[in-house]
This record gives C-alpha cells, structure tokens and sequence, in this order.
C-alpha cells in the first residue's frame, strides 16, 4: 500500500514549489518568448503531476522534470516549427543540454541578479520590471520612460547585458563562474 | 565572451518572437558552431526568466505576502492544494522570488488537482499504447506475462513472434522478437535488442526511439531500428528521422545526422560514429497489413523514372531515386504546415490558406522516348481555374502539363516532337474535398487521360517531344501562377505508357487508402 493521495499532493507541491523557477527557466532558455514559456510550462506542471507517481526518488525530482520538461517543451516547439520561427532541433538539444549541466550555475545567477538589479537605480529597476510584468505593455512603458518602443528595446537589451555582466561578476566572486 | 559576440543584438529579437528567417539562419548556425555564444544565450535566457519571476510580483503584493500568514493563504480556497502550498512556502529558505510565481501556480496545480480527483481512472498509471495484434507473441511486461491489451510505461521484452503496436499518439509500431525494450511514454521508446519499425503519421511527429549509440526522432515517416550488441541501425523507408549519436550514458556525442528516404546508418556503440550503409528493404517487418502497401509497391514494380511521394522535410522534396529530389516553395518563408496525404508522410500543400506555393524539380528525369504517363492523387479544396498539378512546360520547352483548365475540368498537355501542344479534357468539373486519382499517358499514337481509374478523353497523338532538363513545377506554372488550390501527393513519371490495365490496377491499389483519407 503506497502513500495516499494527499501525502503525494503535499509532497508534489513541495517538490514543485522548490523546482519551479528552476524548470521556468529552463523552459524559458529553450523558446522564443515569455509567452512561450508561460505556454509551454501549463502542460509541463500537468505532466508532472500525472507522471509523479513514475518518479522513484524524491531528490532526483529536479533531473526528472527536466526531462520532463526537456521533451515537452521540444514537442511543442515541433509542433509550433511548422508556423514559427524555432530554432533547429538540434541546437535546441544542444541548448537543454548543456543548460541542465550547468544548472548549478545558472541558478545561482539567478539568485545574484536580484543584488544586481538592487545596485541599479531605483528609477532604472522600476522600469526593466515594469516592461518584464504581467501584461505589461512595451508601448506604454516606452513612453513613460521616454523612449520610442525601438530605443527602449534598445536599452532593455543594454540594461539586460548590464545584469548579465553584473551577476557573472557577483558568481566569479563566489567562485562559480 | 563569445567571438560571436556581434550576433548577441539577435538574442534580443529572438527573444521577443521578433526575429526574421534570415536572421534566425545566422543566429542557429553560430550557436550550432560556438559553444561560447550558446553559453551567452542560454545566460541571456535565463536572465530573462528571473527578470520576468521578478516582475510578476508587485512591491504591493511583496509587501503583503510578507505580512500573510500561511493560514490566510490556504483559506482563500479552503483547499489541501493552497494550504499545501501555503506550507511549502512557508520554508525559512525561501527567498522573494519564490513567491513570485504562486499565484500562477497555485491556479496551474488547481486544474490539475481537479483533473485529478474528476477522473479517478487518472490515478491509474495511463497506458502508452495498444496492442493491436500479434503473431504468436510471448511478451513479458515487467518480467511478468503481459495482460490485456494496454500497454502501461514499463519494460518488456518479447521473447518469441510479432507484435503491431499502436501507441497513444497514433505511431504504429512493430516489434520482431527476439527484442527487450521500454515504452517509455507515449511517444519515446527505448530499443535495448532486437528490430523495431515504425509508421508515424502527422500527428505523432517527435516519436523517438532510443537506442544504446543514438536517439531517433521522427518527423512524420516510417523506419525501422535495429539494435544488436555492437551497434545500432537506422533504415528510413520514407520522410526523414534525425539521428542523434549518443553515449551510452546518454550524453549527445556527435553532431545530428538527418536521414531521408532510402537512407540507412549503422552507428558503432564503440566509436558512436554513425556510417552510412544500405538500405535493407526487406528486413524488417514494417505491416501486418499488406494492403497499405500496395500503391507504393505497385507504382514501384511498373517502374517509374521518378516518383514523388511528397514527403516534405526541411524545405525538400524527396523523391526516388534521390537524385531527382525537389524543393517546396513558399510565399513568405515558412514552410507550408504539414498536410495530410493518401498515404503516410504527408502531401505537397498549395494555397488552401497556407504559404504553400507549390514544389520545384530543378534536375528531373530525362523523358526522351516518345512515351509518357504521369499518374498523382489529386485534392482540390476550392475550384481554381487553369490550376496545374504538375508540368514542364515553360515557353518554347518542357512537354507535359496535368491541371485544370478554365471550366475546372482535368486537362492534361503534351507537346509533341513538331513543337504543337495537345490538350485534353475531362467530362466535369473535379469534385472539391475529395482524393481523386489522375493518369495522362502517351503512347506515340493515343494521348489517354483517366480519372478513377476511367478513361475520361482520348486523343491521337504523335510521339512526345524529348524533355531531357526542363524545370519541374508541382502545384503551378513555371511563373508562380495557376496555382493549385488543394494538396497533391504521389506523383509518379514514367518514360513508358501504362496500359489501361495497369491504371486500373493503380486505381484499385489506391482505392481503399483514398476513400479513408480526408
């Protein structure tokens, strides 16, 4: 007799709760857009919690679901091949895979861009967060910043640069770079 | 820092669904090549992920979370679902970010939990595939004999006969004993022993076997693997699988071998290199069902010197033999959405509401006997007027044309040796929404039409004049215009004329298989 379902709900969502930005990102390092990856990862929460039952050991959880979340983010992509512009196959396997070697990594990046975005000024980390919100509207936001939409892209693509370097720094300090 | 680092400005455009084709084509293939702007991107990527985590939660909503206590969040709902969450963020390690994405969550995991206790049958482990029959079959499911008919994940092994398998998805698989294997899911199989084929249609594109030295993902095809102890083999009968070498503890080794029709690989598990072999047609058991095969094979046996049977992969026309293979054309660059054909591996689409704009032969087979027959399956979803199914004919050359004339009726042309052009006619229009068969052939004194088989028009002509490198136009003329509006699949060109009674004999062979495709 196995655990009953509410054990199995309990420990899923803990499971879960403590993967899921790292299987966000993830997901979000192997499509297009935002919306891609809000898209992609409906279906990839569903699935595992309907294969959980298959998964053997509880600290392996994070490795499933990227396998997980690997191949039905690819399937999708497939699929979405035939009317967008993807990237190939195999640079997208190429990207998943060396993504889940360095996870390590790139989730400690994470965690060293929230001190990154803190050293910008405040008027700066208002704006980039203002552009990435929920249903944020690049058009409205350009304009209360004062920019054209294509300057502003222009200048989210600087300021994300920025971020990069910064927590690239902050982890070659930890040592993890 | 990447030495590709003046592509980084297309990160940007990639990244909100911006980017062009051209642009797309130079950002795969730096990343293909340079694992320095492969580490900037997946970087980039996931810097934007943790900005958007970020963004999601307001300062207002961070302020009130953290004044929330756990039982407040669990009573918005009152269910165990929240209260579980609730719990786990309530973990002293958490930090800011992890919050950001609860609200999302929490409605995700609701529909699951409702999927879930709506359905108890999804409790139960969900079967994978069906057996649909076998032949004398000894199947062991997880070392135990199987029962039933469904196929749960697990690991099998057949120790004796033949089983045709049809997974969830609708890939259809063959398995010939002696052979160890895991169904792995619905649509991914892993192949330890033994012969496996496989028949994918549309809607099962991403199948993958895995194999000890490589992964297998179909696009919509029929192969077949074989996996002994030394190495592993990949036969592609039609369409196109893409191979990708692997270790054995499964990390990618090679680069992806894209296999098409005709092609086969051996891939050695010691070196993991994969080298081309032959194709072994008659190996594999790859139907139970003969009466699948037999257009193809008939269409083969009469020996045609080129025959399409528009399978389209990667832009490309496939043809046997390959030398003969063509190109889709597209309005705007994307490639046609895949089309259901007759047959498995899909159809050539031309308008019908996609960019489809037909296909290109810039190399065709050489016609210079005097004698002619092209025989295709047509589908017509509109009646455009003059549109063309297939010809060579641009200006003073080329020496056939099958289309529509300007009532919608099947006209085909020839041009005979003087240079006149001949055209013949149908009795009616072609019926719209349905798979019609359609041969003109040229014996050097009849030019004969026929559609289902019937012989619609008749004409007497002279022999055909030489073709020997006009351009071949599926699906329009040679200036972008008469466009077909519907799909067309199995085009077959001989330098011979075919009998009334092989035409019959092609209709009949198609006849089942039309009359089930939509």
């Amino acid at each position: 007799m196995g655990p009953d379902n509410g054990q199995i709900h309990e420990q899923f969502l803990t499971l879960f709760t403590a993967n899921e930005p790292a299987i966000r990102a993830y997901v979000r390092r192997l499509v297009p857009t935002r919306h891609d990856a809000a898209d992609v990862m409906q279906g990839v929460s569903l699935v595992l919690w309907k294969k959980f039952r298959e998964l053997d050991q509880p600290s392996d959880f994070r490795k499933w679901s990227f396998g997980v979340a690997r191949f039905e983010t690819l399937a999708w992509l497939r699929d979405k091949a035939r009317d967008r512009l993807v990237l190939a196959d195999d640079v997208l396997q190429a990207v998943a895979h060396e993504s889940e070697q360095d996870e390590e990594r790139l989730s400690a990046q994470r965690d060293a861009l929230e001190g990154c975005l803190g050293k910008l000024p405040k008027e700066q980390r208002t704006v980039i967060l203002a552009a990435y919100a929920p249903e944020a509207a690049i058009q409205d936001v350009a304009k209360q910043s004062g920019r054209t939409v294509a300057a502003f892209y222009q200048w989210l693509h600087r300021m994300r640069l920025r971020l990069l370097d910064c927590t690239r720094r902050t982890l070659q300090a930890e040592g993890l770079a | 820092m990447s030495n590709s680092a003046d592509l980084r400005p297309l990160f940007v455009a990639y990244a909100l669904g911006a980017i062009s084709p051209e642009q797309l084509q130079a950002l795969e293939a730096a990343l293909r090549e340079d694992p320095d702007l492969r580490r900037d991107f997946i970087e980039y990527m996931n810097i934007d992920s943790a900005l958007g985590d970020m963004a999601a939660l307001s300062e207002a909503e961070l302020a009130e979370f953290e004044t929330t206590k756990p039982d407040n969040l669990s009573g918005a709902t009152g269910s165990g679902v929240s209260g579980a969450i609730a719990r786990a963020n309530d973990r002293p390690t958490q930090t800011f970010r992890d919050v950001a994405f609860v609200g999302a969550l929490a409605a995700t995991l609701l529909i699951a939990a409702f999927l879930w206790f709506a359905n108890p049958s999804e409790n139960e482990q969900l079967p994978v595939a069906m057996l649909v029959a076998d032949v004398n079959a000894v199947l062991l499911c997880d070392g135990q004999p199987c029962q039933g008919t469904e196929l749960r994940a697990g690991k099998y092994r057949l120790d004796q006969g033949l089983l045709h398998l049809q997974f969830i998805g609708g890939v259809m698989v063959y398995v010939e004993a002696p052979a160890r294997f895991d169904a792995v899911s619905d649509k991914r199989v892993t192949l330890h022993s033994g012969r496996l084929s496989a028949n994918v249609p549309p809607e099962g594109i991403g199948f993958t076997v895995e194999t000890l030295a490589a992964e297998v993902i179909d696009f919509g095809t029929e192969f077949s693997v074989e996996v002994e102890s030394s190495a592993s083999e990949v036969h592609v009968f039609e369409g196109m699988v893409r191979v990708l070498p692997r270790s054995p503890s499964g990390t990618k080794t090679g680069s992806a071998v894209d296999l098409r029709t005709s092609q086969a690989v051996m891939i050695d598990h010691a070196s993991e290199k994969p080298v081309e072999i032959d194709l072994a047609t008659d190996r594999f058991i790859r139907t139970f069902d003969e009466s699948r095969r037999r257009y193809s094979g008939t269409v083969k046996r009469l020996s045609p010197v080129a025959f399409y049977r528009m399978a389209i992969r990667d832009q490309g026309l496939a043809c046997l033999p390959p030398e003969y293979a063509g190109v889709v054309l597209t309005g705007d660059g994307n490639r046609p959405p895949h089309a259901r054909g007759v047959f498995a591996g899909g159809s050539l689409r031309v308008l019908a509401d996609s960019s489809g704009r037909g296909g290109r032969v810039d190399i065709p087979p050489p016609l210079r006997t005097g004698q002619f027959t092209l025989a295709a399956c047509v589908y017509l979803e509109a009646g455009a007027r003059n549109g063309i199914v297939a010809t060579n004919i641009r200006s003073n050359h080329g020496n056939f044309a099958l289309g529509l004339d300007e009532n919608g009726f099947l006209q085909a042309t020839i041009r005979n040796r003087d240079g006149d052009l001949l055209s013949v006619s149908g009795e009616a229009a072609v019926a719209l929404h349905t798979w019609r068969h359609v041969v003109m052939t040229v014996d050097g004194q009849q030019f004969r039409l026929y559609e289902d088989g019937h012989l619609v028009a008749s004409a007497a002509c002279s022999p055909v004049a030489d073709s020997v490198a006009d351009v071949l136009w599926f699906g329009t003329n040679a200036d972008g215009k008469n466009l077909w509006d519907g799909r067309i699949d199995e085009v077959a060109l001989f330098d011979r004329t075919l009998s009334d009674a092989e035409v019959t004999e092609l209709y009949q062979s198609a006849l089942g298989e039309m009359e089930n495709s939509e």
